[in-house]
């Protein structure tokens, strides 16, 4: 059954309104396909039902499981490799050198999603830079689903997750066979710190980051919001720290005092001296 | 961009042809590794190569793991891209394949996808 346009403009104005995420017109199929599977969890016959719960009743718990439900979003280890590459050759040399007198490293991955892309900046750390073992790695990841979050913090990955961009060296050093499952190793777990956090609110108070991945997240938001955040991000992100935002975003017109810097096939953003 | 491609099942070999040809790669089959090991070898003495190679692990007459041990004992294909597509997905499988030679490992069954990333994280651009 499909979704009345009555209910697409509900739920529409209703994610914008708690999290900030534009919902394009001619996106129906994307909140059927997200929101039938979850309407059908909580015993509704229907999408119309769910949407007709959520119209009759406060903001509460089915509201933030819609929201979940359309913020969850499956990537991949080493996704779009090419900022990995730089992460590997040019910018963590750079930050580690220049960290060398306090040891100490912040990093954020402001769209934790399923955790793919921590656990291999994780691993990148631990493989190539192993003299930052005993260095104070303060890494942190945020979502604004506590689902994903929960698979972060679990680190469980089925057979299809670990065939999808993970290099195989990788594989056999910090996973272990879980039945079918392969679990990230725990000593690669307890390096991360994870906290729910809606980008487009108040954040709650950072470290100042050398280093922030907030990867295809930009997109979802309207113009206004993006500023808004990127504003943010530059109150957080150190001065010689670097940002990194997916392939299809970027800060141009939306905030000034960012300039981009490539390296090799990668593009990523610092503050303008 | 050249590759070989070695397993006994014809789907997989023409599934993986499939998907390598759409990103322009040239593939030539083998049914199993003597025969794959045998055009490796007939290429190479053509002064020819070929850029990866997809080998199953079990194939009949000689496996992919004789086959990888084979092709890592001569000095000029020590470096040659090794891609093992099986159906053995214990650790024990992974750990003892990298450590014959093997460069990447891809569990059956697999997406299009993966054998991309696959594909670039053995260093190849791919087409988008």
């Amino acid at each position: 059954m499909n979704i009345t346009p009555a209910d697409f403009d509900y739920l529409k104005k209703m994610l914008k309104e708690q999290s900030a995420i534009v919902i394009e017109p001619g996106k129906e199929y994307l909140v059927e396909s997200r929101l039938l599977p979850l309407a059908r969890s909580e015993g509704f016959e229907s999408l119309e039902a769910l949407t007709a719960r959520l119209k009759s009743t406060p903001l509460g718990i089915l509201h933030d499981k819609v929201v979940d439900a359309m913020t969850t979003n499956e990537t991949f280890f080493f996704r779009d490799i090419h900022p990995f590459d730089s992460l590997k050759k040019h910018v963590f040399p750079e930050l580690i050198q220049k960290r060398a007198t306090e040891k100490a490293l912040n990093i954020w991955c402001a769209a934790a999603s399923s955790g793919q892309e921590m656990y291999t900046i994780a691993m990148i750390l631990r493989e190539h830079f192993p003299e930052t073992n005993t260095w104070k790695i303060r890494f942190l990841g945020s979502d604004i689903s506590p689902t994903m979050l929960k698979r972060c913090e679990e680190g469980v990955y089925t057979q299809a997750d670990v065939n999808r961009g993970l290099p195989a060296p990788y594989l056999v050093k910090y996973f272990e066979k879980q039945g079918a499952n392969w679990q990230v190793k725990s000593e690669l777990r307890k390096m991360l710190e994870l906290k729910n956090i809606n980008l487009m609110n108040t954040w709650p108070l950072l470290p100042s980051m050398d280093l922030i991945f907030m990867r295809n997240v930009l997109i979802y938001f309207d113009v206004e919001t993006k500023k808004s955040i990127l504003g943010k991000v530059r109150g957080t992100l150190k001065k010689d720290g670097y940002l990194f935002l997916g392939g299809a975003e970027t800060t141009l017109n939306l905030d000034d005092n960012f300039e981009r810097v490539t390296f090799d096939k990668a593009a990523c953003y610092r503050i303008k001296p | 961009m050249r590759a070989l491609i070695i397993d006994d099942e014809e789907g997989i070999r023409d599934l993986i042809s499939d998907i390598l040809e759409s990103i322009q790669v040239t593939c030539v089959t083998a049914e199993n590794c003597k025969e794959g090991l045998d055009i490796l070898l007939d290429l190479g003495e053509k002064g020819e190569k070929f850029d990866v190679v997809f080998v199953d692990w079990k194939t009949p007459v000689m496996n992919g793991m004789e086959f990888t041990h084979a092709v890592r004992e001569k000095p000029d294909l020590k470096d040659l891209p090794l891609l093992m597509v099986t159906g053995k997905t214990d650790m024990g499988d992974v750990e003892e394949a990298l450590g014959q030679g093997v460069s990447e490992y891809l569990m059956k069954p697999f997406t299009p996808d993966m054998v991309k990333n696959k594909m670039e994280l053995l260093g190849f651009e791919i087409p988008s």
